[in-house]
C-alpha cells in the first residue's frame, strides 16, 4: 500500500511508530494467554489509519483491472463525493446512488441506475457504493478488462429483474432504454413486439423464449466494438 | 444455506476468530482486535446465529434455492453474485464492507510491513499464513456440513438434491482454488481478475489460495534461505521498477484528457479517427528518431556552413535555402566521417542505406502485427453474423457523457431501429428483372465514370508535372520559378478535395441495399483516385524527373513531396474551416433543412494515408519528413478536434468502428505501403543516383554500396558469417523461392484448418439447438410432474412466509439452471474451437 496524497499530513510520524510497534509471530498470536499482543493489534490498526496506509493498493491492484494511476484518481474521485467529516474514513462509507449518479460519466448514462444497482453490494438494494465497489465497477469498465468479463455485467445490467435471463421485459426496458423515454422517439407496441421477436430469433439459440449470459455471450463475441464501447474511464 | 451466506465465514477477516458473529450481534461498533486471535472454535454461536436468522431468511428462499446451481461453474456465477442486489440481503451479519473496524485488518496486522510494498505477497504472506492453514480447512469441512444441516426445512423437503448441489458447489470451489494454487503467481492474478465477482469474494479466493499454496509447500518454505531471498529482492525490485516505469508512460500518454472529452461527446466511431491519427504520429516519431539520430545527427556533425539566403516562400516550397540543410538527400556526403584520431568512423552511406532499410523493416512487421491482430479480433466469424437485431444488445455507446449526445444518439437509434424495422418489410417485395438490370447497369455506369474521372485526373496531372519541368527551364526570376513550382501541387490538392465531393453526389444516384456498400464504395473509389494520383507522380518521379540529368534529382523529389505535404495541409485545414465551419453557418444560419455538419469519418481517415503515403515516399529523399509530418498531424489533430467540438454532430449511422478501423489500416498497408516499397526497391536497385550530389554519388545504383561494403568484408576471416548470409540468404533467389514454397504450404494448411473448424462450428451449433430442445422438452415433463406432487406442501409453506412462494417454479427454475449447464459448457467450448 502507498501512503495516498491526501492524506499525507501526519505521516511520517505516524508510519514510523507503526513500524516500530512490535509485530506478533503467528505462533505468538496464537498462544497469547493474556492478550498483551491483541492490545497491540488494537492499537497498530488506528495508527495505521492515520499514516495513511489505510487501503492496501497492491492487493486491489491485483484482484482490478486498474493500474495506481486509475486507483488513486478513483480514489481522489470517489474523495469528492464525501463530505469533509466522512473523508477521514474513506472505505467504512457508502455513497448513496444518487450522489454516485452526480459523477459526470454516469449522470448521462441510461443505464445509471442499473449500474449502481449490479455494483452496489449494499445489502437493503438502495444502490450505495463503498469505494471497493466503486472500484469493482471501474474494473469492469477499464480498458484492461477481458470482454469475458465485460460481457458477463453487462448482461447483468440488461437483466433488469435480477432473474439470471432477459427475457421479453428486459429486452424492451433494454430498447426503452436506448431510445429514450421520450414520446417521439419511444418505439410503438407493435415495432417493439417485432423489433423483441427479431433480436429472439437471431439471439436465443437454444429457442427457450429468453436469452441466457451464454447466448448473450455469443451475440457479443460476434461484435468486436462492445469491448471499446462498454468503457467508462474516469 | 447459500454460498452468499457463508461466504462471510471464508472471508479472512473472520478466519481468526468464529466467534466473531455473536459480537457483532450484540455491539457492532465494539473493537474488533480484542476477539481477533481467538482460535478456539465456538460453534454453538455459530448455530445460534444460524438458528436466530433462519425465520427471516424464509422471505427470500425465492432465490437461494436456485443459486447453488449457477454457482457451481467458477465461470458462470451469475445468479449467485445477482443474488447480492436482488432484494434483502439474509445476512445476518451485516455486510462486512459496512463494519469500518476491522475490514482491512487483516491485511494490515499480521503481514509484515514490506508487503505495502510487495505487489503479490505470497511470500511475506507465508509466515502468517501457514499457521492458520490447518485450522482453517478443518473449518471449512465442518463448514461444509454444518450448512447442509442448517439448511431451511422448506428447502430441504423440496428437492432432496439441494444437498448434493451444495457439496457439489463446495468441491467444484474447492477445485477452484486448487487450480488456482497450482498456477503460478501471474496466471492466478489474471484468473482471479476475471472472476466475475465483487473485489470482496476476489480476496476471499485470493487468500484461500495463498493458504491452499502455503499449505501444500509446508513448513520447510518459511525458513526462507538466502538464495531465494536475493531472488525475491529482484524480483520485487524488477517490480517496483515496472511501476515506476508505468507510471512516467502513463504521464507520457498523449491526449488523453482529449480524447476522453471526444469520447464522451461523441462516441467510439469519431473516435477511432482521432486514435488513428495518434497511432500515425507515433510511428512518425519513431522514424523521426531514427532518422534523426543515425543519419542526421552524424551528417550535423561533418556539414559546413549553409550560406543561401532565408525568404519566407521557401516554407511552402521547400526550395531554395533548404536546398543546403539536412532535409534533403542531397545535402549528406558520401565519405566516411571521421571524428577522433583512432580509426573509428562512420560509413555514411551504409548508415542511409541501413537505416532506411531498418525502418521499413520494423514499419513493414508492425503494420503486418496490427493488421493481423485486428483482424483476427474484428473479422472472426463474421460471415455467420447476419442478423442486426442482436446488435442491439451491445450497441450502447458507454463512453457518451454528455447529455445532449446521449439524448442525440438515442433518437438517432429509435430512427435507426425503425428505419431497420421498415426495410425488413420493404426487402420482402423482391425487384423485378427489369429493376435489377437497371440497378446494375447504374452501378455500371458509375463505376466507369468515377474510374474516367480518376483516370482524367491522373493524365492531367502527368501532364502538368512535365510541363513543369519545362517551365522551370525558362528564363524567369528565381521567386517566380519557385512560385509557379506550387501550381502541381495545389492542382493536386484540388483534385483530393473535389473528386470526393463528385463521388459522393455518384452515391445519390445508386441505390444499394444496405448502406454499409456505400460506404464501401465510396471508400474503393476515393482509394482508387488517392492511390492512382500518387502512383502517377511517382511514375513522374521515377520515369522522367530521375533520368532528365538534372543534378540532384533526389532533391528535387524530396522537394516537390515537400510541396505536396504542406499543401495538403493546408487545404486540409482550409477544408475542415469551409466544410465544417461555414456549412454549420450555412446550415443553422440561412438553410436549416441542412442541419449541423457530420464528422465524415472515411473522408478524413483517407487524407491522413495519403498524408502517410506521401510522407514514406519522402523519407529515402528527404529523411526529415518525418519531423514535418509530426508538425502536421498535432496541428491537425487540434484544428480537428476544435472544429469538431464547435461545428460537427456525431455521425447518425451506425459506424462500426473496430472493423472500420481493420480496414483502414488494411488500406495503409496493401497499396500505400507496398506502394512504397516498390517505388523504394525501384530507386534502390534500378536508378542511376545523381553524380554530384548525396551519399551514394558516382555509383551506378544505390544498393551498390552494399555490394561494395560485403566485397570488403569478404577480406575480413572474422565477419566471414555477414558474408556468406548475405550471399546465401539475402542475395539469393533460391532462398526467397523455398521460402516463399514454404509460406505458401503453410497458409494452404491453415485455410484447411478454418475450413474444417467451420465446419465444426455448424456442426456444434446443431447441436445447441438440439440440447436446447432437449431441454425444453425436459423442463415441461418436470413441470407435469411436480404440480401434480407438489401441491400439498404449497398451501403450508405460504403460510410460512409471506411472499408468494412457489415450489413449483422454484423447482422450475433450479432445473432450469441445472439442464442449462450442459448447454454452457456446450456454449463455452464451442468458443473455444471457434
Amino acid at each position: 500500500a502507498i501512503a495516498l496524497p491526501g492524506l499525507q499530513a501526519g505521516v511520517p510520524l505516524a508510519s514510523l511508530l507503526w513500524q516500530a510497534l512490535p509485530r506478533p509471530s503467528s505462533a505468538l498470536r496464537r498462544w497469547d494467554p493474556g492478550g498483551g499482543v491483541r492490545a497491540v493489534l488494537a492499537l497498530r490498526a488506528p495508527l495505521s489509519r492515520a499514516a495513511g496506509i489505510t487501503f492496501p493498493f497492491s492487493l486491489s491492484q491485483e484482484l482490478t483491472f486498474l493500474t495506481k494511476q486509475e486507483i488513486l484518481l478513483a480514489h481522489k474521485r470517489f474523495r469528492e463525493l464525501l463530505s469533509k467529516e466522512e473523508r477521514e474514513s474513506i472505505l467504512q462509507k457508502r455513497v448513496p446512488k444518487s450522489k454516485i449518479l452526480t459523477l459526470p460519466e454516469l449522470k448521462a448514462n441510461p443505464f445509471r441506475d442499473r449500474i449502481c444497482r449490479v455494483f452496489s453490494t449494499s445489502e437493503d438494494g438502495d444502490g450505495s457504493m463503498s469505494f471497493e465497489d466503486f472500484l469493482d465497477m471501474l474494473s469492469v469498465f477499464s480498458d484492461s478488462a477481458t470482454s469475458e468479463i465485460k460481457s458477463h455485467y453487462a448482461f447483468r445490467i440488461f437483466d433488469f429483474d435480477d432473474d439470471g435471463t432477459l427475457d421479453r421485459k428486459d429486452l424492451e426496458k433494454l430498447v426503452n432504454c436506448l431510445t429514450g423515454e421520450g414520446d417521439e422517439t419511444r418505439l410503438s407496441e407493435s415495432e417493439m413486439d417485432q423489433l423483441i421477436q427479431n433480436i429472439l430469433e437471431e439471439s436465443d439459440i437454444d429457442k427457450d423464449g429468453t436469452i441466457n449470459l451464454s447466448e448473450f455471450q455469443h451475440v457479443i463475441s460476434r461484435s468486436p466494438d462492445f469491448a471499446s464501447s462498454f468503457k467508462i474511464v474516469l | 444455506m447459500t454460498y452468499h451466506y457463508n461466504e462471510a465465514f471464508e472471508n479472512p477477516d473472520y478466519h481468526y476468530s468464529e466467534t466473531l458473529e455473536i459480537d457483532r450481534s450484540r455491539e457492532r461498533n465494539s473493537s474488533f482486535h480484542q476477539k481477533l486471535p481467538e482460535s478456539s472454535l465456538d460453534d454453538d454461536s455459530l448455530y445460534d446465529s444460524y438458528e436466530g436468522r433462519s425465520g427471516r431468511g424464509q422471505r427470500n428462499q425465492d432465490y437461494p434455492m436456485a443459486i447453488p446451481m449457477a454457482s457451481m461453474q467458477p465461470g458462470f456465477q451469475y445468479s449467485h453474485s445477482a443474488s447480492r442486489s436482488a432484494g434483502p440481503n439474509t445476512n445476518p451479519y451485516g455486510n462486512p464492507h459496512i463494519n469500518p473496524s476491522f475490514e482491512y485488518e487483516p491485511e494490515l496486522a499480521y503481514t509484515s510491513p514490506s508487503t505495502f510494498h510487495a505487489v503479490d505477497g505470497p511470500y511475506v504472506r507465508r509466515s502468517s499464513d501457514v499457521s492458520d492453514g490447518g485450522s482453517f480447512s478443518q473449518r471449512y469441512n465442518r463448514r461444509q456440513a454444518d450448512l447442509v444441516y442448517r439448511m431451511p426445512s422448506s428447502l430441504l423437503r423440496l428437492d432432496s438434491n439441494a444437498e448434493t448441489y451444495n457439496e457439489d458447489k463446495y468441491k467444484q470451489e474447492e477445485k477452484l482454488i486448487k487450480n488456482l494454487a497450482s498456477m503460478s503467481s501471474r496466471e492466478r492474478v489474471k484468473a482471479i481478475q476475471k472472476t466475475p465477482k465483487t473485489m470482496k469474494e476476489k480476496r476471499d479466493i485470493r487468500n484461500k489460495v495463498l493458504m491452499e499454496k502455503t499449505k501444500k509447500s509446508g513448513s520447510s518454505s518459511t525458513q526462507i534461505n538466502c538464495c531465494t531471498h536475493c531472488l525475491y529482492k529482484t524480483a520485487l525490485s524488477y517490480r517496483r521498477f515496472k511501476n515506476g516505469l508505468s507510471e512516467y508512460l502513463h504521464l507520457l500518454q498523449l491526449w488523453q484528457k482529449t480524447l476522453k472529452v471526444i469520447r464522451g461527446k461523441f462516441g467510439t466511431s469519431v473516435l477511432s479517427y482521432f486514435v488513428f491519427l495518434k497511432w500515425l504520429l507515433t510511428f512518425n516519431i519513431f522514424s523521426f528518431l531514427v532518422n534523426f539520430s543515425f543519419i542526421t545527427i552524424p551528417q550535423l556533425i561533418a556539414s559546413g556552413p549553409n550560406n543561401l539566403s532565408f525568404n519566407g516562400l521557401e516554407l511552402l516550397t521547400g526550395a531554395g535555402y533548404f536546398k543546403k540543410t539536412v532535409l534533403y538527400y542531397g545535402f549528406y556526403t558520401n565519405s566516411t566521417i571521421t571524428k577522433t584520431e583512432n580509426n573509428s568512423s562512420y560509413n555514411m552511406q551504409l548508415a542511409y542505406i541501413f537505416t532506411i532499410g531498418i525502418y521499413f523493416i520494423i514499419c513493414f512487421f508492425s503494420l503486418v502485427y496490427s493488421m493481423a491482430k485486428s483482424f483476427c479480433k474484428n473479422f472472426i466469424n463474421l460471415q455467420t453474423y447476419s442478423g442486426s437485431a442482436a446488435k442491439l444488445l451491445c450497441i450502447w455507446d458507454f463512453n457518451i457523457t454528455n447529455e445532449k449526445a446521449v439524448k442525440l444518439k438515442q433518437s438517432n437509434l429509435s430512427t435507426q431501429i425503425k428505419e431497420s424495422l421498415s426495410e425488413v418489410t420493404l426487402e420482402v417485395l423482391n425487384l423485378s428483372l427489369k429493376q435489377k438490370i437497371a440497378r446494375i447497369a447504374i452501378h455500371l455506369v458509375v463505376w466507369v465514370a468515377s474510374l474516367g474521372i480518376a483516370a482524367a485526373c491522373c493524365a492531367g496531372v502527368y501532364f502538368l508535372s512535365r510541363n513543369e519541368l519545362q517551365l522551370l527551364e525558362g528564363n524567369k526570376s528565381e521567386l517566380e520559378n519557385e512560385a509557379a513550382t506550387l501550381v502541381l501541387p495545389i492542382v493536386v490538392s484540388l483534385l483530393n478535395l473535389l473528386i470526393p465531393f463528385c463521388f459522393a453526389l455518384f452515391g445519390l444516384i445508386e441505390k444499394f441495399q444496405y448502406p454499409r456498400h456505400q460506404l464501401y464504395t465510396t471508400i474503393i473509389r476515393n482509394v482508387c483516385l488517392k492511390i492512382s494520383i500518387i502512383g502517377i507522380l511517382c511514375y513522374y518521379w521515377l520515369n522522367d524527373v530521375a533520368t532528365s540529368e538534372k543534378e540532384c534529382w533526389e532533391s528535387l523529389v524530396g522537394q516537390e513531396i515537400y510541396r505536396l505535404i504542406v499543401i495538403d495541409f493546408i487545404f486540409c485545414l482550409l477544408g475542415s474551416f469551409f466544410g465544417e465551419f461555414v456549412r454549420r453557418i450555412i446550415g443553422t444560419k440561412c438553410c436549416k433543412k441542412l442541419g449541423v455538419p457530420e464528422f465524415d469519418i472515411a473522408r478524413n481517415v483517407l487524407d491522413l494515408i495519403y498524408t502517410q503515403t506521401l510522407a514514406w515516399i519522402g523519407i529515402f529523399f528527404a529523411p526529415l519528413m518525418p519531423a514535418m509530418q509530426i508538425i502536421s498531424f498535432f496541428i491537425i489533430f487540434y484544428v480537428k478536434k476544435v472544429s469538431l467540438m464547435r461545428n460537427c454532430q456525431p455521425p447518425r449511422k451506425v459506424w462500426r468502428a473496430s472493423q472500420m478501423t481493420t480496414l483502414f489500416i488494411f488500406l495503409l498497408f496493401f497499396p500505400s505501403f507496398t506502394g512504397v516499397l516498390s517505388v523504394m526497391a525501384v530507386t534502390i536497385w534500378r536508378l542511376t543516383p545523381s553524380k554530384q550530389c548525396g551519399p551514394f554519388q558516382g555509383l551506378t545504383s544505390i544498393i551498390h554500396a552494399v555490394s561494395g561494403w560485403i566485397h570488403i568484408l569478404d577480406s575480413y576471416s572474422s565477419s566471414k558469417w555477414v558474408v556468406w548470409i548475405y550471399r546465401n540468404l539475402i542475395g539469393s533467389v533460391h532462398f526467397f523461392f523455398i521460402l516463399t514454397v514454404i509460406v505458401l504450404i503453410i497458409t494452404y494448411l491453415y485455410w484447411q484448418i478454418i475450413e474444417g473448424r467451420k465446419i465444426m462450428v455448424r456442426l456444434l451449433h446443431e447441436q445447441i439447438i438440439n440440447e436446447g430442445k432437449d431441454k425444453m422438452f425436459l423442463l415441461n415433463k418436470l413441470r407435469a410432474l411436480q404440480t401434480s406432487k407438489l401441491d400439498p406442501p404449497k398451501g403450508e409453506l405460504q403460510e410460512r412466509s409471506s411472499s408468494s412462494y412457489q415450489p413449483s417454479r422454484q423447482a422450475a427454475l433450479q432445473m432450469t439452471t441445472s439442464l442449462e449447464r450442459p448447454f454452457e459448457r456446450n456454449g463455452r467450448d464451442f468458443y473455444a474451437e471457434v
